[in-house]
This record gives C-alpha cells, sequence and structure tokens, in this order.
C-alpha cells in the first residue's frame, strides 16, 4: 500500500504549494491523480519518486518510508515522467541494462523483458542507436520499457501517453491492466480524462495543494461523465 | 580566384572572428578550449627546458628529443581538433551545398589544423634554441626554419588517417580496416627515427643534407595527396552517422552481465562520456609511446642521475598523465537529466565516488605504464620508484576531485560563464608546473616527500569537503 502520510511542500519559506495531504493506495488500484495545471500534481509526484526532499509528513510504500530508508523504498518503484528523463549520450540498450543493473534484475530475467516490452512497443530494433538521435515519441517509449524491466510494488506514471502512437498508447493501456491484476499500485497522472475514466477504478483530485476529492471512479461518474464532474467541481472552488 | 583559395580564405575569416569580443557562446568555448591547450603548451615548453636542463644533453639529442616531442604533440594535438574541424564544423553543412570540390573543402580544413600545429612547432622548436650553444649562420636558420614549416603535415596527416579509419570502422564495421594501423605506426616510428635535418647539419655535408631536405619538403606532400585520394571516400557518410542521423537496422540483444551499482555507474559514465574516454586514451597511450620512445632511441637513459633529475622525474610522470581529468564533463552529463538519478535507488556516496572512479578507471593503466617504463629504464632508488607510481595517482586524485566540486558547486553558473571552468584546468596546470619553477633549496628526497604529503593531505581535505557539504553539494546537482 502506498501511504501519503499529513504531506506538505514549500517551495520557498511560508510560500506552502502542498497543505497537509493524506492519500492511501492499495495494491491493485489504478489510481487517477487529477488536477490543473499548477494545482500540485507533479510536485506531489516529485515527492513521492524521491525527486523532492520531503520536509513535513511523509510516504510510505508497503510500511516502508522514503524518509528514513530511501534506497529501499525507490527499489519498489517505477517513474515515467512526462517528458523523458534519459541519458541522451547513450544506446538505448546500454540505458536498459544501467537501469537493469541499478535494480538489480538478473541477465535472464532483463533479456526477456528487454525484449519483450521494446518489441511490443517497436524499438527494439533502435536499440542501439544513441538517445540523442530518437524521436520524442522513441523516448517515452524507452523509458516505459525501462520502468517494466523490473517487477516493481508502484508505478508512477506522469502523462505516460504523451508522444505515444495509438498502437503503443493501446499498449500502455493493456499493460496497466496486467499490472492492476497482478496486485500492484498505478499511481496516474493526466488531463485526458476519458483515459482517466476508462482505465482507472479510483480518482484524486488535487486543487490548490489540496486533495478535494478521493473516491472510487465509479461513485464520481455515477451521475455524470468525470470531464463535467471535474469542471463542475472546479466551478465551484 | 581558384576555389580553394576561396575557401581558405573564408576559413582564415571565420577563424579569426573567434577571437574578437562579440562571438556566440560555442565559439567562446572553443576559444577557452584552444587557450587552455595553448598554455598548457607554453608551460609544457618552459618545464621541458627545466627538465633539458636538469639532464645536461647535448646540442644533438637536444634536438633529436624535440623532433619526437614536437612530433607526437602534433599527432596528439591534430588527433584531438581535426574531426572538430573536417566533420563537426557547421560551415562544412553549407560548403556541401556549394559547387566546390569536396578535396578543396578537407584540405581548407586540414589548413586550419596546419596553423593551429604550426605553433607548437615554432613555440617547441624555437624554445631549444636558447637551450643550444650552435652558431645560428644564415644556411642553418633557412633550413631550421623550413624544417619547422613542414614539420607539422606528416602528424596531421597521420592523425587524420586515424581518424578516417576509427570513423569508417562504423560504416563498414570490417575490423580487417584497424591491421592499417600497425603499418601507420611502422610508418610513423620510421618517420620519427629517421634523422632530422638539425642533427644532420652536425654529421653530414651539406650536399647530403640537400638530398635529406628534398625528402623532408616532398614527403608531406606526397602524404597529403594520398590522403586525399584514399581517405575522402567516406565523407559525407561520417558526417551525416555524426549527426546521428544513420540507424542501425541490425541489432540483436546480447547477454549482459549484471554489475553491482557502483560498477555500474562507472560503466554508464564512461559511455556517456565515450568521446573524451576514446580521446583521452589515444592521448594517453599516445605520451606513453613518446615516453618510450624518448627512453629508446635517445642516450636520455645513460645520462648521469643528479639531484635535479631526481626530483624532475616522479614529476614529469605526474604532469603527463594527472591532466586527464574527466569529472567535469560528467558532472555536466549528470545535471542534464538532473531528476534520473533522484528516482534510482542510488546513495550519494555511490553517485560521487562513482564519478571519481571514473576518472580512475581510465587514466590509471597510464599511471602504471609509464612507472613501469621508468621503473625498466632508469637505475632508481626505491623512494624514486614508489614516487613514479604515487605522484601521478594522487595528483590526479587531487585535480579530478577538485573538478568535481568546482563544477558542482558552480554547476548552474558554468552555462552562462566560461572562466569557472577554466579555473580548476588553470589551477591544475600550476599546481603542477609550480614546482618546477620553485628554487631548489631542500634535497630531492625532501622535496618529494613534502610535495607528496601537501597533495595527499588536500586529497583528504577534497574528500571530507564533499562529505560534509553532502547537502548543498546534492541540491546544486538536482536544482
Amino acid at each position: 500500500m502506498l501511504e501519503i502520510k499529513n504531506y506538505s511542500y514549500e517551495y520557498f519559506k511560508n510560500k506552502e504549494v502542498i497543505h497537509n495531504i493524506d492519500l492511501k493506495v492499495k495494491e491493485g488500484d489504478i489510481y487517477a491523480f487529477l488536477g490543473r495545471n499548477g494545482a500540485g500534481k507533479s510536485t506531489t509526484i516529485k515527492s513521492i519518486v524521491g525527486i523532492n526532499n520531503i520536509k513535513e509528513g511523509d510516504i510510505l510504500l508497503n510500511k516502508v518510508s522514503i524518509k528514513k530508508e530511501p534506497l529501499k523504498y525507490k527499489m519498489k518503484i517505477s517513474f515515467v515522467p512526462d517528458t523523458p528523463m534519459l541519458y541522451e549520450n547513450i544506446k538505448g540498450i546500454d540505458y536498459l541494462n544501467f537501469i537493469a543493473d541499478i535494480y538489480e534484475v538478473g541477465t535472464e530475467d532483463r533479456e526477456e523483458r528487454i525484449k519483450k516490452y521494446a518489441i511490443q512497443f517497436e524499438i527494439y530494433k533502435a536499440l542501439d542507436d544513441l538517445i540523442s538521435s530518437y524521436s520524442h515519441g522513441m523516448k517515452q517509449k524507452l523509458v516505459i520499457v525501462a520502468s517494466l524491466i523490473h517487477d516493481f510494488d508502484l508505478y508512477v506514471l506522469d502523462e505516460p501517453f504523451v508522444g505515444l502512437d495509438p498502437e503503443a498508447t493501446y499498449n500502455l493501456k493493456q499493460i496497466i491492466k496486467d499490472l492492476s491484476k497482478e496486485g500492484k499500485i498505478i499511481f496516474f497522472s493526466t488531463h485526458v480524462l476519458d483515459v482517466a475514466e476508462s482505465l482507472c477504478n479510483k480518482v484524486a483530485i488535487i486543487d490548490n495543494g489540496k486533495i478535494i476529492i478521493d473516491d472510487d471512479m465509479d461513485k464520481v461518474i455515477k451521475k455524470k461523465s468525470l470531464e463535467d464532474f471535474f469542471m463542475d467541481l472546479l466551478k465551484d472552488e | 580566384m581558384n576555389n580553394l583559395i576561396k575557401i581558405l580564405l573564408l576559413r582564415l575569416q571565420n577563424e579569426s572572428h573567434i577571437t574578437e569580443f562579440m562571438v556566440s557562446k560555442d565559439e567562446r568555448r572553443k576559444e577557452s578550449k584552444s587557450f587552455i591547450i595553448l598554455s598548457t603548451i607554453i608551460i609544457f615548453s618552459l618545464i621541458y627546458l627545466k627538465v633539458i636542463d636538469a639532464l645536461n644533453l647535448s646540442t644533438d639529442n637536444i634536438f633529436k628529443v624535440s623532433y619526437i616531442i614536437c612530433f607526437i604533440i602534433m599527432l596528439i594535438y591534430s588527433f584531438i581538433t581535426s574531426f572538430d574541424i573536417i566533420y563537426k564544423e557547421s560551415a562544412n553543412n553549407l560548403l556541401l551545398t556549394l559547387p566546390l570540390n569536396k578535396k578543396h573543402i578537407i584540405l581548407s580544413s586540414l589548413f586550419i589544423v596546419y596553423l593551429k600545429n604550426l605553433i607548437i612547432s615554432l613555440i617547441i622548436m624555437l624554445s631549444i634554441l636558447f637551450k643550444t650553444n650552435i652558431e645560428l649562420t644564415d644556411t642553418f636558420l633557412i633550413i631550421y626554419f623550413l624544417e619547422i614549416i613542414f614539420l607539422p603535415i606528416v602528424p596531421i596527416i597521420i592523425s587524420n588517417i586515424i581518424i578516417y579509419l576509427k570513423e569508417s570502422y562504423k560504416i563498414n564495421k570490417n575490423k580487417l580496416i584497424f591491421l592499417l594501423i600497425p603499418l601507420i605506426a611502422l610508418i610513423s616510428y620510421i618517420l620519427i627515427k629517421r634523422p632530422t635535418i638539425i642533427s644532420l647539419i652536425f654529421v653530414r655535408s651539406i650536399n647530403i643534407n640537400i638530398i635529406y631536405f628534398i625528402i623532408s619538403i616532398l614527403l608531406p606532400i606526397v602524404l597529403t595527396r594520398i590522403y586525399l585520394l584514399t581517405c575522402t571516400k567516406n565523407y559525407e557518410l561520417i558526417i551525416e552517422i555524426t549527426r546521428g542521423v544513420k540507424r542501425n537496422n541490425n541489432f540483436e540483444y546480447q547477454n549482459s552481465i549484471k554489475l553491482p551499482r557502483l560498477l555500474s555507474l562507472v560503466k554508464k559514465d564512461l559511455k556517456l562520456i565515450k568521446e573524451t574516454y576514446i580521446e583521452y586514451n589515444v592521448l594517453l597511450l599516445i605520451t606513453s609511446i613518446t615516453y618510450l620512445l624518448v627512453t629508446l632511441l635517445t642516450n636520455i637513459k645513460e645520462v648521469e642521475s643528479n639531484e635535479l633529475f631526481n626530483l624532475f622525474l616522479p614529476l614529469l610522470l605526474a604532469l603527463v598523465t594527472s591532466l586527464f581529468v574527466t569529472t567535469d564533463k560528467e558532472t555536466k552529463q549528470e545535471h542534464n537529466n538532473k531528476y534520473l538519478l533522484r528516482t534510482l535507488p542510488i546513495s550519494y556516496n555511490q553517485m560521487i565516488l562513482s564519478k571519481w572512479l571514473t576518472n580512475i578507471v581510465i587514466v590509471l593503466p597510464y599511471i602504471i605504464i609509464n612507472g613501469l617504463i621508468t621503473v625498466f629504464t632508469f637505475k632508481l632508488n626505491i623512494t624514486l620508484r614508489i614516487m613514479s607510481f604515487l605522484l601521478p595517482l594522487l595528483l590526479l586524485m587531487l585535480n579530478s576531485l577538485f573538478t568535481l566540486i568546482v563544477n558542482t558547486i558552480y554547476l548552474n553558473e558554468i552555462e552562462n560563464n566560461i572562466i569557472i571552468p577554466l579555473i580548476p584546468k588553470v589551477l591544475a596546470i600550476l599546481t603542477i608546473a609550480l614546482p618546477f619553477f620553485i628554487p631548489y633549496y631542500l634535497d630531492y628526497k625532501m622535496e618529494l616527500y613534502t610535495y607528496t604529503s601537501v597533495i595527499g593531505a588536500l586529497v583528504l581535505i577534497n574528500y571530507l569537503y564533499l562529505i560534509i557539504k553532502r547537502k548543498q553539494i546534492e541540491d546544486k546537482l538536482f536544482k
């Protein structure tokens, strides 16, 4: 289980952008994390994956605290950012092997996963090329393959479909569903509400650094679509 | 006007533009790189003159050793600069679209490399004139200047043939191509070993000198012609691959060994700075070969050991290896992907240690090779033997750490400031050059012990600083 406890964050002194968030995401959940630009989504995600240092509150994954045991915690999470973070001057295959080494993935396991996902996302033949020669979509696919190279407990996906072609988008959705069936936690941020509605079983909406909705997707979209619900909610706010 | 002359004039205008104040950041970087290399050569020359004093070489030997060193330095320098000038220069893209002969474009690029090498030839070959007691007659001066003018061409062509073979391998993947490298090495060896015109002046009549003189002039011209005829075939393809356009569609997965995190970080850094890594390996290898050649082809090993020689020998070894610092390039690469490492299960110590280790992994083999050449060539006592390995290693560690600290602390300023990246480089050169110019008071052992202890203490202080300032450094690196 992913637990965000009393989490607050400020970039400058007395300029709090996240106010005392509490969230719980269970195994098997595909959790849509929604909000306007500047609402605090990226800040929260950066804290979950370890980019931002947490000063107030804590984040725990299966009882392991990111503050107390950051390395043990990070071994369990996989992150797909909205813009690919990659070393441009190395080959795709070198990047995948580097990530596999860092997560201590065995040689046979990594070979199987690299072949499976690189072929599925149609970047296998490009793995011997420098990442700098990849298009944005290819870079995003490489990040996705790297995020699937190990058996993680939590998958944090920040706008993962940006730049993907329709086939890759479909494949990723299927993979997300499969991971959910295996009991993995998917923490998913997007601005495409249709995708969130069809894919996720839980939803949280953040605005001005506060969680204003945290509920089952079925309950939220009982009377109207997620898009209408979202727009009405933000009008009220 | 001939097209070749037109391109040459254009290139010269372009190069002179770099020295003006209002130029782009990239050009200023290029200028600062040239500045560092040239200042290093000047400092090296001054140190070299000091070493000549310490060795008490004969005039004939001074010319021989200088010729070898000059040849090798130009080989190294043209190897570093040629690829950028011939294949990466953006002006080449424009020139290729114009109705110009491809060979003229390449020749004009080579001319720029030549001009830069000519400065090295002038600095070294003219400076040694002050250390000889030779009579400067008109005939001697004419021959000497012509030798200086023609000297850079051969190493430029040799280094460019190697660059061409290396780049062509990326296209053909034909390993047979590398069989040519021993051949080139053999030709280089013969060229280095051939008596220079200067040294012949002392022993032969002027008629024989004229024959050698004609060979000296003809040889570079013939070599240049051969280069232009054979090594221009893949010119456009190499430019295309340099831009990363061409794809290799025959990829097949090959098993990779599972590495521990620290080694994986080192491997990643080695790949990230691959160009620098290959460049440094070639340079260090050439440096070691130069050292071996100087000791084999001259009577330097028979020089009677004296206090000054004992002091200079380990310092000289430290000098040739410890300038090969990579931590600045590694830090810059990390900063470009500042969030990535943060999300991975890697500790701060592993990250810092990997940057340092990468640098040591690149240079350590050459410290060992140079140390072994020293131990087997000279009759040294145990102190000097240990110092021949220890001092280069410690100095490398210090330069590498100091560069890491400066580049991390001023990471955000480096993008817009060309002075800051120069600081560690200038300090590194000064740290190494200083002992050569300090008046000699103590005995060589005491002076070496003192210098080694100071360097060792500085390494420790730098490392402790990195540990103590962990928080600030992490913030600088990842914000």
